[in-house]
């Protein structure tokens, strides 16, 4: 990793304070899924929980959206995002996120999930769009019930607004799958440049410029959630993609590269889709951004 | 061990006549070949280079080093190849490992390798996955090859598996692949030569590779187990 050092998984547990969101849903069969508590900081902002036409009943959609313009140089965020059991929920950015240049230091954000029996929730962000010299270290924490399900996604893509495609200095993702009792499941951690991706190396970006994966934790049925990611997965053109089993038949999940930030988007959207639909029976209803 | 006789331990562990079954693993290259990635013996020479820069050095290697720095404590061995199991994510490479770690426990249980029979014990009952990576840092330790020298059978695994599967798809001839292995070898003496990442902070980059595999479940060329 260039620059100063990034912390590691275990060192980034933010502390209460700087929880920047602390939202938990609360649900019961056949109801609606209601926000049992919401505690929010700058520089996010929650909007009023929506119950959209398209999804079951009880799925709540709120938006978080930034009120800071991205994430800066010294930013530590960290957002919690809690389901009670049966409760469903839909949690999404608004636009996506610019990781700004910096000079020196780095920015970490820690997103934590934590689905009870039956729950299920979504966390599906905008991309992450890096600016030169942007540093960060972005961290996604699961814990689930083996009953529950959690479908997340994460993405980014490289950007020079003076067009001069001088690269990100550093992206450092984790995303870590644990049961209640504290057992990694599954593991996802990797450290990039954007110089490395710019290098265009067969085997670790080839000629893709963009990364995106989603993540189906789905104890309950893991062969048909890969199934359904497989049915959407293009054999041809401008996305390279594959979706394979998690460890311990906890779920399947996609990873895709791609040039062309239209193109993965609607991947990922309709990879989501197809996984809501052997979750709930249906496809999402559509979202506005 | 005397100079002599651990060089031809490392000649006899690192030996393609050595039966560990690691020749019918790709690694994505099959995949790659077959949708047009790969197309030359520059091709195979970068994708190898990825694979150690950006695999190798940062994933294998800290579970090998960390597996022989057990000292043959199984309890310490089987958590760094849970730790290695579970980052593995693309099915057909955890399972290659897998599969590889067992073919290689059993030979070293054969040969009485010390730790190895009751480690192969611990995979058979479930207790640990037999993650190649962890089986060869024990199975180094167990041979008596320094942390060194199992770090080289390790990385030399990486290159034989994947320049053997590029001359059984036809991407290049014997002498080339004797040239990239060649090459490949200051790179890994280079991505070596610093502390490992911890345990904790194991990490790799190689996503096209990665997605290769996850095409390979349901692909038609079937030459390779991954």
């Amino acid at each position: 990793m260039t620059g100063d050092r990034m912390l590691v998984a275990g060192e980034v547990e933010p502390a209460e304070a700087t929880r920047h969101v602390q939202v938990a849903f609360g649900g019961a069969p056949g109801t609606r899924t209601f926000l049992r508590r919401q505690r929010v900081a700058y520089p996010f902002h929650l909007c009023r929980a929506l119950y959209l036409p398209g999804d079951p009943p009880e799925f709540c959609t709120v938006y978080i959206q930034s009120c800071s313009g991205g994430i800066f140089q010294g930013d530590r965020l960290g957002m919690s995002l809690a389901a009670g059991a049966d409760a469903c929920a839909h949690v999404t950015t608004a636009a996506s996120t610019i990781v700004h240049s910096m000079e020196s230091d780095h920015a970490e954000q820690h997103v934590s999930i934590r689905a009870d029996a039956r729950a299920i929730v979504e966390y599906l962000p905008d991309p992450l769009i890096l600016f030169p010299r942007a540093r960060l270290s972005n961290v996604l924490s699961i814990v689930a019930d083996p009953s529950a399900t959690v479908i997340a996604c994460d993405s980014f893509l490289a950007h020079d607004p003076r067009g001069a495609d001088e690269p990100f200095a550093a992206l450092r993702a984790e995303t870590r799958l644990e049961t209640m009792t504290g057992e990694t499941i599954a593991l996802d951690r990797f450290e990039v440049s954007g110089e490395e991706i710019g290098a265009r190396q067969v085997g670790i970006h080839g000629p893709y410029t963009m990364q995106a994966s989603l993540w189906v934790v789905h104890a309950h049925a893991p062969d048909e959630v890969l199934a359904a990611l497989r049915s959407v997965l293009p054999d041809a053109g401008s996305v390279y993609a594959g979706a394979s089993l998690l460890p311990g038949g906890c779920g399947a999940w996609m990873r895709a590269l791609s040039s062309d930030s239209v193109a993965l988007r609607r991947l990922v959207r309709d990879a989501w889709a197809a996984a809501r639909r052997v979750v709930t029976g249906s496809a999402p209803g559509p979202r506005r951004k | 061990m005397s100079d002599l006789s651990g060089a031809m331990a490392l000649l006899q562990l690192g030996d393609s006549f050595f039966p560990s079954g690691a020749a019918s693993f790709s690694w994505g290259l099959e995949t790659l070949r077959a949708e047009g990635h790969l197309a030359r013996a520059g091709d195979v020479e970068a994708f190898l280079a990825g694979q150690i820069r950006l695999r190798w050095a940062t994933f294998d290697r800290p579970v090998v080093l960390a597996s022989h720095r057990a000292h043959g404590d199984l309890e310490v061995v089987a958590a760094v190849d849970r730790e290695a199991d579970a980052a593995t994510l693309a099915r057909e490479a955890r399972e290659g490992g897998r599969r590889i770690g067992a073919a290689l426990l059993r030979v070293h249980a054969g040969l009485g390798t010390p730790g190895a029979a009751s480690y192969r014990d611990r995979v058979a009952s479930g207790h640990a996955p037999g993650q190649l990576a962890a089986v060869q840092g024990l199975a180094g330790f167990g041979c008596g090859l320094s942390e060194s020298a199992t770090c080289a059978l390790s990385a030399y695994g990486v290159g034989v598996a994947i320049v053997s599967a590029a001359l059984r798809v036809g991407l290049l001839g014997h002498l080339d692949g004797q040239r990239i292995l060649s090459r490949c070898r200051p790179l890994a003496v280079e991505v070596a030569a610093g502390p490992p990442a911890g345990i904790e902070s194991l990490h790799a980059y190689t996503p096209m590779a990665e997605i290769a595999m996850m095409r390979h479940e349901v692909g038609t060329g079937r030459l390779f187990a991954n």
